[in-house]
């Protein structure tokens, strides 16, 4: 964890990024949060270990199996600083699984004193045209642009419709009105995070995403964001530099433990 | 939350509906969310959001005798970007018909909280009149935009217009007040536009916005195309002032939304 950040804060980053993602398939399991949504988003289908429970670590694990196994998914713990009860990545890492997916929490302050960069008009902007898509299209264009498949877009739509907390969805049209980059954020109280920024292969490296980016920071500041959050895969070295430029840093990191191959 | 706002003026043909449907484009173009009301029976601002006025059923008059919501009777631009609650002539019966009703000059206001979650901005094209429409439009506003020509006769209209709105402010609506003045058509090479403009700083100061727009064939030509001025021809001077103004608008509002 980066103590440059109030710990205080980081638990509430953290906390916002499990409600922005909720699905409406998830269980309590003593103090674990079971979720199973059949999207692509791992967020939606993993254990959220948050606290420390009263059962034995076996019976717990035993019972999230059978969960998953009714469901036909497999069980993915995702792992935090906040992660509960203490030592159990090493208790998973002990039973076979593989540490996966490592990702970084970035964070950036948006109040306009501390002086964010994305705030300063970007000469850019002036020919680019952004619209605001409901969730059920985004879902649909983004899930086509990966390759998701119609279960996986229909789980991500259905997410967003059910979701306790306001999703915006942004797209840049090219003169056509055809997306060219997309782009989410969810802002609960003084939180914005930021998911599913993507630019269409043919359109990468003119800077779309990152002034789509800017545009969704503008709408979470006016909708009353003082920080801003993401979450980027640690090995995704272009986006985190071009993050660090907007003004986020590292705040903690997390990853998944993955069942054991079978 | 919407923030809602009137494009009144008591006079006709200064660019009240040209304002309402560029700053609706301009706004959904830096992808807020916009529902434009068009309380004009003339149509005008339906018509220029590529609405034929003739199809509309509902329309703007069954939401203000509450025989359709909003939601029944939007419908969206579709080179604009935003949704439309349409109007056509029958909505000059509405005057009439309202007339002896309960709440009547609160029945849009009524309509608009069923959808304050689904739009960042509501724009009212009140029509060139102070009647009981324009009235349905300051009751639930936070806020007026007066689109003005500076010539001669322009201060004039604008002091009944201010009245009105003192008026409203103190019986009806507590929350209203005249956000800016927007000058339109503007020609800065005649003289007496300059001065007029000069005036207006004078006397309203803060409140009159930062954009001008000036005077431009293109913004006058869109209507025809069914498409506002700003989706017609983004390129040209006039699209460009007024997506300057939706970033203005965007901006004075939301310092507004954020609490002191």
């Amino acid at each position: 964890m980066n103590s440059a950040f109030a710990p205080g804060l980081l638990s509430r980053v953290e906390d916002a990024g499990i409600n922005a993602s909720a699905p409406r398939e998830q269980l309590w399991v003593d103090g674990w949060l079971v979720r199973f949504s059949p999207g692509k988003a791992k967020r939606a289908r993993c254990v959220q270990a948050v606290a420390a429970g009263r059962m034995s670590l076996d019976e717990r694990l035993a019972r999230c199996a059978a969960i998953y196994a009714g469901v036909g998914l497999p069980p993915y713990f995702r792992i935090t600083p906040f992660s509960l009860p203490a030592g159990l990545d090493e208790q998973l890492a002990a039973r076979g699984m593989a540490r996966i997916d490592d990702t970084r929490v970035m964070v950036a302050s948006l109040d306009a004193d501390t002086a964010p960069a994305f705030v300063e008009e970007d000469g850019n902007l002036e020919s680019m045209s952004f619209r605001a898509v409901d969730g059920d299209a985004f879902a649909e264009w983004i899930g086509l642009q990966r390759g998701s498949s119609a279960e996986a877009r229909l789980a991500h739509a259905e997410r967003i419709r059910h979701s306790p907390v306001r999703h915006r969805a942004l797209c840049v049209l090219d003169p056509g009105g055809r997306p060219m980059a997309g782009g989410q954020v969810v802002v609960e109280g003084e939180l914005a995070g930021l998911y599913d920024i993507f630019s269409v292969e043919a359109m990468r490296g003119r800077g779309l995403a990152s002034a789509l980016f800017r545009q969704l920071l503008r709408l979470a500041m006016a909708d009353g964001a003082r920080v801003a959050y993401l979450q980027v895969e640690a090995s995704n070295a272009p986006a985190r530099r071009v993050y660090e430029r907007l003004g986020f840093a590292d705040a903690y990191a997390y990853h998944y433990r993955s069942p054991p191959a079978a | 939350m919407s923030r809602i706002f009137c494009i009144a003026n008591q006079k006709g043909g200064v660019g009240k509906t040209t304002t309402t449907v560029n700053l609706a484009a301009g706004l959904a173009r830096l992808g807020r969310k916009v529902l434009v009301v068009d309380l004009d029976p003339q149509g005008n601002a339906t018509m220029g959001s590529g609405i034929d006025k003739r199809t509309l059923d509902p329309s703007v008059y069954d939401v203000l005798l509450e025989s359709a919501s909003i939601v029944e009777a939007r419908r969206p631009s579709p080179k604009g970007g935003y949704d439309v609650v349409g109007a056509n002539r029958e909505l000059a019966g509405a005057e009439v018909e309202l007339v002896g009703v309960e709440r009547r000059d609160r029945r849009l206001r009524s309509a608009l909280a069923a959808v304050d979650e689904a739009y960042d901005f509501v724009l009212i094209d009140c029509p060139p009149s102070l009647s009981l429409l324009t009235l349905n439009g300051l009751a639930c506003a936070h806020g007026v935009v007066v689109p003005m020509q500076c010539e001669y006769f322009a201060l004039e209209g604008l002091s009944d217009l201010v009245n009105t709105i003192k008026q409203v402010h103190a019986n009806i609506n507590p929350q209203l007040e005249v956000i800016g003045i927007l000058r339109v058509m503007f020609d800065s090479r005649i003289t007496l536009q300059a001065q007029v403009s000069e005036q207006l700083k004078a006397h309203f100061g803060a409140r009159v916005f930062d954009t001008v727009i000036p005077r431009n064939v293109r913004l006058a030509e869109a209507p025809s195309y069914g498409m506002p001025g700003l989706v017609f021809d983004p390129a040209s001077k006039g699209a460009l002032a007024f997506l300057d103004f939706a970033r203005e608008m965007a901006a004075r509002a939301d310092a507004r939304s954020v609490p002191a």
